[in-house]
Formats: structure tokens, sequence, C-alpha cells
């Protein structure tokens, strides 16, 4: 499989997940485990950020410079074997 | 001034080590020659690209567990480029201030800050690219250059 395959399975697993229209699906890191015969991947995608702020933040000067985002990134790890069949999905840390 | 992150400046020392490494590298596995290629032309010459201590320390965390043929010339490689990169500290008190702090973490948050006055900030983090657009700062999001080629 190249790239382009396992980012259009990705695509396919991971697009339901988010109610935008274009959640900008990006392929991450991809990684081919050679004694499980399968691929790890990361993918990210944009949800709508609901939980933007409803009162001061109640951490004082961090008030001040407060910035609700309309968006907010996910990123989710998948292992996708041979068959490119999703093997499980997992949280993923991007700083890890 | 050009300011990088930790996941770009990967992608760019990877390359220079061995353009070949690049994909097999699982740190830089999606990127080929020509994102090197490109990032080095984006970057045009390293007296203009400022590196924060933090992204010095998080890459080389990242990449010190390099090994056998690559481990000197790793070493030559960063050398090289601490003398002709410009370093610029900023005292970590000024992050928590930062809402993004929360979500972001230290280097990334003093990145965005800095990122506020310089011409360009070269990002392989989708994450920070999406604060720093939020931000109207100008943003290389080699990762959503990458997926255009890709989908």
């Amino acid at each position: 499989m190249d790239l382009n395959e396992l980012l259009g399975i990705a695509k396919q697993h991971v697009s339901g997940l988010s109610e935008l229209s274009d959640p900008d699906i990006r392929l991450e890191q991809a990684e081919f485990i050679k004694k499980d015969r399968c691929w790890e991947i990361v993918v990210s995608y944009l949800v709508a950020n609901t939980n933007k702020r409803i009162s001061s933040s109640g951490f004082g000067a961090l008030g001040s410079h407060a910035v609700d985002f309309q968006y907010y990134r996910i990123y989710k790890k998948l292992k996708i074997n041979e068959n490119k069949e999703i093997m499980g999905m997992y949280m993923f840390n991007e700083k890890g | 001034m050009i300011l990088i992150d930790t996941n770009a400046l990967v992608v760019l020392i990877v390359g220079l080590l061995d353009t070949g490494l690049l994909n097999r590298h699982k740190r830089t596995s999606i990127y080929e020659i020509e994102d090197f290629e490109s990032l080095l032309a984006v970057i045009g010459g390293f007296e203009n690209l400022l590196i924060l201590p933090n992204v010095w320390t998080e890459t080389d965390n990242l990449l010190n567990n390099f090994t056998g043929n690559y481990k000197y010339p790793y070493i030559e490689e960063l050398a090289r480029m601490f003398h002709s990169t410009v370093e610029e500290y900023i005292p970590s008190i000024y992050a928590p201030a930062r809402e993004e702090f929360f979500n972001l973490g230290l280097t990334d948050t003093l990145l965005l800050q800095r990122a506020k006055s310089c011409d360009l900030l070269i990002t392989a983090d989708s994450q920070l690219a999406l604060y720093a657009n939020a931000h109207k700062i100008c943003v290389y999001d080699m990762v959503e250059r990458r997926n255009l080629r890709l989908s």
C-alpha cells in the first residue's frame, strides 16, 4: 500500500467522526510494522470547538488573552492490515 | 526572520543527513525529497532561520537515538546548524499567561508568540498551524502541503 491508499482508507473511516463538511483529514505519520505485517498511521481531522468559555475563565490574567477557536484538531492512530482492513483505532497525543 | 518548529526542523535535519532516510524515519515518514527541497527553498539561507532553544531540545530528544553510520554525521550537522542559524531564548514565564499553553504546551506557545513578529512560521504540526492561522500568522504548513499531493 502507498500513502495515498492509506489516507483513502483513513478518510473512509474517520470522516463520519466530524460534523464538519470539510474536516481537513490529514495523514500525519505512517509506519509499516514488519513483525505485525500492518501499517500504523496517524491521522488528524478538525471538529467544531464546542468547549468555548461561557464566562470569565477564572484564571485571572489568562482571561485577558483568551481566544475562542472555531475548530479543534483531533489525532487518531489507526492500524491497517495488508487486506486494507482497520484493525484498531486509538487515541493519539500529537506530542507523543 | 523565519521561525521553525520541532517537527519541521526534524525533517530538515534528517533530509540534510540523507534524503533517502526521510521516508524511512518514523518522524518524517510521510515526506519525500520534494518536501525537503521545498523546505530548503523557503528557508533560503540558514542565517534567516530562527530556532528557539526549546525547539533544539525537542529536536535532539527525537533524533539523538541515531546509531551506526548516522550518529556522528548527526552530531556534526547539529554543530554546523548551531553556528549558522539564529538562536533566541524566550523565558518560559511568558507561556502560562497564554491560553494556548493549555493545549499547545510550552514550546509551541512560545513559538506562537514569537511568530507574530516573524516573516514566516514553518511548521509540520497541524495543531500549531491551526492556532497560527487563527492568529493571522503567515504559515508554511508542511503537513498540509504534503497532504495536498496525496489527495
